[in-house]
């Protein structure tokens, strides 16, 4: 449960200003929430390894070389798309 | 008969059935009959400029690409040129980009043309497109029911036939809830597969930009067309794609498909039982179906509410009224009170509430809620792995339920939050997924069938959704711009 105190310093840290009467309807949505997300602290710790986040599998298959993506009719007859985005040794 | 609005759309202009530019000018005037409050920016002028070059090219004999001259829409937090790009927010009403977002430049240089920036709740927080600055988004199939959210606008301009696609961004569901609600196809592609440079960024680790279409067909086409490595994404992966298109005909059986039951709690009857019969249709196919408990799901959404909110309270700090968009014109003391009053007069509710429960997550005294987040989030990725190892891909609802009216969870933030329970999965271990129209309730609005699979599985999202659309396709274009080829 946030109390108003730590709202008000809250508020401070993020740059948000609030009146009286805007604050406690705030406040109550934000207990809501916070209270939802305080289930995670329920869980038993997760033995799993810190590396494993959400793009491990990147470099598992950074190896792999699939065909190329883009069909070429795709863009055929539209305009260059050699832009600057294009990095040589990557670009589909 | 091709159920892809894009080919049928190139075979109507080069077929010279329609020029670019009569089918340019029956988009717009569509656009200005319609009420549902779809467009934030009409690009007339640009689109129809852009319609007259394709038109010469066709009139000169010479060839055009697939997605040359197809009018499209695009959700206004995508970085866009000298086009305004407001993302809903009073914060950024008068902002125009001084570059184009890695998305919007492919789809330029693809010959698309931008019919103007789609609606969207402010910021891409919210789950019904309520809290846009520039008001609601009407439910095409409902117009006293919300398109859903956030990719409210971009989601109801294609079902009304007002854009051929667009494109959306999901951070906890963005693309596919909403795409559920309108009744159309909407992919989320793996984490990291399309860049997101210049999209206006709401959580970091979460968000993905993905096609919204008609049928799976167009956005396999739009996916091969957007995925590739940028590197002004860090995130964006170096790894080379696997194409989707030559695959959206294989073969499904043998296919593991897995349900996982806990993610029906809620749903209401109609979903479950259009889920289940389309279910049942995989296993008329040869596909094996396990209905199975899949409880570290249920611990996505408080990890969600938890690192989103963190990750959204730090992006939104670049917002302080010094470097650019909006700037309170009163008097101040300094440039602590510049900044709070800037922030508290253009930011809407909202996206206070997201600021607020940020700083609480990541002040002093509250971070061990955040490591648990981080570290609870591992298991659930590992927990996905595992089940991925005796299933191929997972189904499940986009949403519990269908379309919901108006003003359906006011004051109530968290029960908001809970119409994305089906689809923050998937931002969480950044796992490709879609949602493909699998019916109508009773009060004939759509429901929405999420396929999942691992991560660059994305060929086989479209593989297996497209074997469904094939024999089940029920999207439909509610009034706008329809003909037949």
């Amino acid at each position: 449960m946030v109390n108003r105190e730590e709202f008000l310093k809250l508020c401070k840290l993020s740059r948000l200003e609030f009146t009286d009467d805007e604050i406690p309807k705030l406040m109550e949505g934000m207990d809501s929430i916070i209270n939802f997300g305080n289930k995670v602290s329920e869980c038993k710790d997760s033995s799993i390894a810190t590396d494993c986040d959400v793009s491990f599998v990147h470099r598992e298959l950074s190896n792999i070389e699939y065909e190329k993506c883009i069909r070429d009719e795709l863009l055929s007859g539209g305009t260059n798309r050699d832009g600057f985005f294009f990095v040589k040794n990557h670009s589909n | 008969m091709s159920r892809s609005l894009i080919l049928k759309t190139h075979k109507a202009l080069v077929s010279k059935k329609v020029s670019c530019l009569e089918l340019v000018n029956w988009y717009l005037s569509e656009i200005k009959k319609s009420d549902l409050n779809a467009f934030i920016t009409v690009t007339e002028e640009s689109a129809i400029e852009s319609a007259k070059k394709v038109d010469d090219k066709i009139r000169n004999g010479e060839k055009i690409g697939i997605l040359e001259g197809i009018p499209m829409s695009l959700k206004d937090n995508f970085s866009t040129k000298g086009i305004r790009t407001t993302c809903a927010s009073k914060m950024l009403e008068n902002y125009y980009p001084v570059y184009d977002s890695t998305v919007y430049d492919v789809l330029k240089k693809a010959g698309c043309i931008l019919l103007g920036k789609a609606n969207l709740d402010e910021f891409a927080m919210g789950s019904s497109n309520e809290t846009s600055y520039f008001g609601p988004v009407k439910n095409p199939h409902d117009k006293t029911r919300v398109a859903g959210g956030s990719s409210g606008g971009a989601c109801a301009s294609v079902a009304s036939g007002l854009a051929t696609f667009s494109i959306g961004s999901d951070t906890g569901g963005s693309i596919r809830q909403p795409a559920s609600f309108c009744g159309i196809v909407g992919f989320k592609p793996t984490y990291g597969a399309i860049s997101r440079y210049g999209l206006i960024p709401l959580a970091s680790s979460l968000d993905c930009v993905g096609p919204l279409t008609i049928s799976v067909e167009d956005a396999s086409i739009l996916f091969d067309l957007l995925s590739f490595y940028d590197p002004k994404d860090e995130r964006c992966s170096p790894i080379k794609r696997k194409p989707t298109l030559n695959c959206l005909e294989n073969e499904i059986k043998g296919l593991k498909i897995g349900v996982p039951t806990n993610c029906f709690y809620g749903s209401d009857e109609e979903t479950y039982n259009a889920v289940e019969n389309a279910v049942k249709f995989y296993e008329k196919l040869g596909a094996s179906v396990s209905f199975f408990e899949f409880p570290e799901l249920d611990l996505s959404m408080p990890i969600y509410c938890v690192l989103g909110r963190a990750e959204t309270a730090s992006n939104m700090s670049r917002f302080d009224g010094i470097r650019y968009g909006y700037k309170y014109d009163g008097p101040y003391k300094d440039i602590d009170d510049l900044m709070t009053r800037t922030r508290s007069i253009a930011f809407g509710e909202e996206v206070k509430r997201r600021i607020l429960v940020g700083s609480y997550v990541l002040s002093a005294g509250h971070k061990a809620l955040y490591k648990k987040s981080l570290n609870l989030r591992n298991m659930v990725i590992d927990s996905f792995n595992k089940r991925f190892t005796e299933f191929d891909v997972l189904m499940m609802p986009a949403s519990p339920t269908t379309a919901f009216g108006f003003n359906y969870a006011e004051g109530d933030p968290l029960k908001m939050q809970l119409a994305d329970i089906c689809v923050v999965p998937a931002n969480i271990a950044g796992l490709p997924a879609i949602s493909v129209p699998c019916g109508y309730d009773s009060n004939n609005l759509p429901i929405g069938l999420q396929i999942l699979g691992k991560q660059w599985s994305d060929d086989l999202i479209f593989n297996v959704a497209n074997v469904y659309e094939k024999e089940n396709f029920c999207a439909k274009i509610i009034g706008g711009v329809q003909y037949e080829v």
